[in-house]
């Protein structure tokens, strides 16, 4: 008996003991020079295997199956590559020379947040949008709000990310949003809030936005959306490089707002990243530093960053990977303006406003390959938030600590079919003066099976159940299931539709925050329950051209207990509650396109992408819109090359915001900024100059406060 | 060479578009201003946090932050104060002064000044900022005794039944006079406590001595205005039980057993 278990657990987890195997190798080449391209991703779709290419631009991948399989070959700056049909068998070489072709438009790079494994876009059910490395470089981004600002969907109040309208603003606690970092939450374990300082854009190797709810796949607090940022590996050659970035504030459009001597208006951000691999061994570590005077009173900041990511790949391919990045932040906190003829300015009693942020991020992962059909993933992380001496005083504040654990599993029990389950465990804990000493955990058992119905059909189908425990307060048992499916009646149409339902716990602040601030007071409410919300989406993508493609949705997303911030301006008291239901609906549409042309034997590039969002959001109690949400939101980025050189032209809009909640009176406008840059590529150096907010435009995405002035910028950025 | 030739040409255009067309440029600097001269009289409650000046585009307001306040307090240790306060042009209904206590929260009855205008039935001061006269100006006289509660009242509230989940607020206020018009609620009120949460309640509402003529419990649901005030019960006459119980205060005096009956039927719409 304890022999055939022993045979049977062998042939489900390691049927490469029962059957012969292939092999595949080759190499990956610049189309246009022939060069080698080390670091290109070579994936197996639909299995858990992959390589990278090495210096020579060389991959093998071995050990595999017999089996059809299709190969994508992709690489960040060119056009991806599916080889398809590879048959890999016993004893059979496959031997692959791959040409690709640079591109300055990704069109459908791999993803992974869709399903917690690597995924085609075109072929998730999800709607999602990818920001690359070399978009945050394009823009000059300073964080990561720089970064995703002009994502299809995507708009800022304030420090606070809005996906499809989810979120509004609740004044910094709490975020209907989860952002993950290569797949780990960091989220501050009190406030629930994110620290976009936390890594410098030279590490960032992709940006996922994923749209709607979450929840069974990335647990607590994926109730509109998932960002997660994946960060650059290291790198098979050794590789320096630095950005340098320097920004100047221009003069308020108003000479009435003139209100400081404006020529000494600035900013500045230095970054340095070295990365290199030592045979098993990979690094990477990066330091940077941001400073600025601000373009308000209380503007001024200072802030460091030092990160490092470490891997070491054993002999049994068994992959270690380690990340620690520390943050340190002082700066001003501009509250509310002094008056809307002084918007720069603060009252005279507020100008002690600074506070102190340090925050460690760590987390280690290890996968485990026990065979081509099964691997395990395991994860420790930790995120340690420190608020400094808030508002001048000394605040009495602690340390936040979020620890987290997971367990993951993907098994492809046949071809065209994967499982992933698992389980997630999160401990969070906060104490200070305002808000006492809390402590919750929730642990979340996880399950997706993705199946390939047919050939050009895909169904997805998960299931999550979280326990939610605050320590001597109110338990909650929350289910998360969600339906997915992607349909490819064309080689160049995608039809897809999912719907998936999200949760979030209220966090130690929104329940337990007790404050006098400004003339109000803080109450707590530490019967808050949950947020949950539904997700429906229906989209489909159509490739007119190698060149041109569009995406459109249909989203619904409906809100159970929705979480926002009560002004009860009777008794001078704000308190988060729950809205009894609240719905955001809408249609997003999306083109890229590139467009090669010549003039004069002059070979020229024009690209551009066209997205809109248009939502109704609604309080169904009230019949009123949800507030600090736009109902239209639009971007247009386009860019002309001409050799080395690149002119990218940035429109953004994001119409009046109906609803308010401090002041409904205040002047209020639809934002419209225009950023423009001008970049040169010289070998292995990027000048760029550009204009931010060229048209001088004033706008306040909440109450009293205005966004910077009009920006000059130069930037210079170097890869050795 | 041709090709940086059409480069710039669009470079120049784009320029010019820019800088030689009106564009939209948002938020702009309110053009208008209201200049009050402040003549304090009296002498400051000790429990003074600061005085606000608001202005109102429309009177009753209808929520508190649907005002114009000034950003920081006027100064309290002058007899008379010269304030600024940027406006949009607009018809404006009324301006007041808020007092700020140390001690409790904000307060409806917290109204320092409200300039009448005895020349249109004593309503609320009104006045407007345009184009044509972006500045006015205004004289408001404020004496601190209005907010200076050295009194009070004491009793309890009994409620025929538990409070309604929309419940905004409930309150126990007094006034100077029985309030007959929606102005009256703010106009007339010497003090009231929005913080009633319980059955039966004990209250004890600070005022200034003298007369109360009126003393009724309020409730507000959720989404009301601030002067939508459904009467629940009030005070009643011992010797004509049919009629408000009136009072005469003096200073330093707790008035006790002010007994109110509140009926919820009352807070139907």
């Amino acid at each position: 008996m304890k022999r055939t278990l022993i045979f049977v657990i062998l042939i489900l987890f390691f049927p490469a003991l029962a059957f012969s195997r292939g092999v595949i190798r080759g190499t990956v080449v610049d189309a246009q020079k022939g060069t080698p391209l080390p670091g290109a991703n070579v994936q197996i779709l639909g299995t858990l295997f992959g390589a990278s290419t090495n210096l020579e631009g060389r991959f093998i991948i071995e050990n595999i199956p017999p089996g059809n399989y299709d190969l994508r070959i992709s690489m960040i700056g060119y056009r991806s590559q599916t080889k398809k049909n590879i048959y890999a068998g016993p004893g059979k070489e496959v031997t692959l020379n791959v040409k690709l072709k640079e591109t300055p438009i990704e069109f459908d790079p791999i993803v992974i947040s869709a399903g917690k494994v690597k995924q085609r876009l075109d072929q998730a059910p999800v709607s999602l949008s990818v920001v690359t490395a070399k978009d945050i470089a394009r823009r000059n981004a300073t964080n990561l709000i720089e970064s995703l600002e002009t994502a299809p969907g995507v708009n800022f109040i304030g420090d606070q990310i809005n996906i499809r309208g989810s979120t509004g603003y609740t004044f910094g606690a709490g975020n209907k949003v989860l952002l993950l970092l290569d797949g780990v939450p960091v989220y501050a374990a009190d406030t629930g809030e994110f620290n976009w300082d936390m890594l410098p854009p030279l590490d960032i190797e992709q940006i996922e936005i994923l749209k709607g709810a979450g929840s069974t796949l990335w647990g607590a607090s994926a109730l509109g959306g998932v960002v997660n940022v994946i960060t650059k590996s290291p790198s098979p050659e050794g590789k320096f490089m630095f950005s340098s970035i320097f920004g100047k504030y221009d003069h308020p459009y108003y000479e009435e707002w003139y209100w400081t001597n404006h020529e000494r208006l600035f900013y500045s951000r230095f970054d340095l990243s070295y990365s290199k691999k030592f045979g098993p061994f990979g690094m990477r570590v990066s330091a940077g530093r941001f400073v600025s005077t601000g373009y308000q009173q209380l503007g001024a900041f200072e802030k460091y960053n030092l990160t490092g990511k470490f891997d070491y790949v054993f002999a049994n391919k068994i992959k270690w990977t380690g990340y620690a990045a520390y943050s340190y932040i002082d700066r001003g906190f501009f509250v509310q303006w002094k008056g809307q003829n002084d918007p720069y300015e603060v009252d005279e009693s507020n100008l002690d406003n600074y506070a102190t942020t340090n925050q460690l991020n760590l987390y280690a992962k290890l996968a485990i390959p026990l065979s081509p059909r099964f691997g395990l993933n395991f994860r420790a992380s930790m995120v340690r938030t420190l608020m400094g001496n808030q508002f001048g005083g000394n605040a009495g504040f602690n340390p936040a600590y979020g620890e987290g654990l997971e367990f993951q599993a993907d098994w492809i029990p046949r071809y065209g079919h994967m499982v992933t389950f698992g389980v997630q465990y999160q401990h969070d804990a906060g104490s200070n003066k305002y808000f006492g000493n809390h402590r919750g955990y929730s642990l979340g058992p996880f399950i997706q099976d993705e199946w390939k119905l047919r050939k050009n059909l895909r169904l997805t189908t998960g299931l999550r159940y979280d326990r939610y425990q605050l320590i001597g307060g109110l338990k909650e048992d929350l289910f998360s299931p969600r339906l997915g499916i992607n349909w490819q009646p064309f080689e160049t149409t995608t039809l897809r539709a999912s719907a998936g339902s999200g949760f979030r716990a209220a966090t130690i602040v929104e329940r337990f925050l007790e404050l006098s601030i400004m003339n109000f007071k803080i109450i707590s409410n530490p019967d808050l329950k949950a947020e949950s919300s539904w997700a429906f989406d229906v989209g489909f993508r159509q490739y007119f051209t190698e060149d041109w493609n569009i995406d459109v949705s249909f989203f619904d997303n409906e809100y159970w207990r929705m979480i926002e911030a009560h002004l009860d301006l009777i008794r001078g008291q704000v308190q988060f509650r729950n809205i009894t239901r609240a719905r955001i609906q809408g249609i997003e549409a999306t083109t890229n396109f590139n467009f090669p042309f010549s003039v004069s034997k002059q070979k020229f590039d024009f690209n551009s992408q066209i997205s809109i969002t248009a939502m109704n959001h609604e309080d169904l109690k009230w019949h009123e819109p949800l507030t600090y949400r736009p109902k239209l939101l639009a971007t247009i980025k386009t860019s002309f090359g001409w050799r080395g050189l690149q002119l990218q032209v940035d429109y953004r809009y994001a119409s009046k915001i109906a609803e308010v909640q401090i002041y409904p009176i205040n002047d209020r406008v639809p934002m419209k900024f225009w950023d423009v840059r001008l970049s040169l590529d010289a070998r292995k150096i990027t000048l760029q100059a550009s204009v931010k907010n060229l048209l001088q435009y004033n706008y306040a995405p909440m109450e009293s406060n205005l966004m910077q002035p009009r920006t000059f910028i130069l930037g210079v950025q170097g890869n050795f | 060479m041709k090709i940086i030739t059409i480069l710039g040409i669009v470079l120049l255009v784009a320029v010019s578009i820019f800088y030689y067309c009106d564009v939209d440029h948002g938020l702009a600097p309110l053009p208008g201003k209201l200049v009050a001269t402040v003549y304090f009289r009296g002498e400051a409650p000790q429990n003074t946090e600061g005085v606000y000046l608001v202005v109102m585009p429309k009177f009753p307001p209808h929520a508190i932050n649907e005002l114009y306040m000034s950003p920081n307090s006027l100064p309290i240790d002058k007899d008379t104060v010269v304030t600024e306060m940027d406006l949009p042009f607009d018809h404006y209904e009324a301006v007041s002064l808020w007092w700020y206590s140390t001690e409790t929260k904000s307060n409806l009855a917290d109204i320092l000044a409200l300039p009448l205008d005895a020349g249109n039935n004593f309503l609320p001061l009104s006045f407007d900022i345009t184009e044509e006269n972006p500045i006015d100006t205004v004289k408001i006289y404020a004496s601190w005794t209005r907010v200076d509660r050295d009194a009070a009242i004491e009793g309890t509230i009994y409620f025929n039944g538990p409070f309604p989940p929309n419940t905004l607020a409930t309150a126990v206020a007094a006034y100077k006079y029985k309030p007959e018009e929606n102005v009256h609620y703010l106009v007339w009120l010497k003090s009231i406590d929005f913080s009633i949460d319980s059955n039966p309640y004990h209250y004890r509402l600070p005022l200034r001595h003298g007369t109360v003529n009126y003393i009724a419990v309020f409730w507000l649901p959720e989404k009301a205005n601030l002067t939508d005030f459904r009467t629940l019960g009030f005070y009643h006459d011992p010797d004509n039980p049919d009629q408000p119980g009136k009072l005469s205060i003096g200073n330093n005096e707790t008035v006790s057993g002010i007994d109110i009956y509140a009926d919820w039927s009352a807070a139907k719409p």
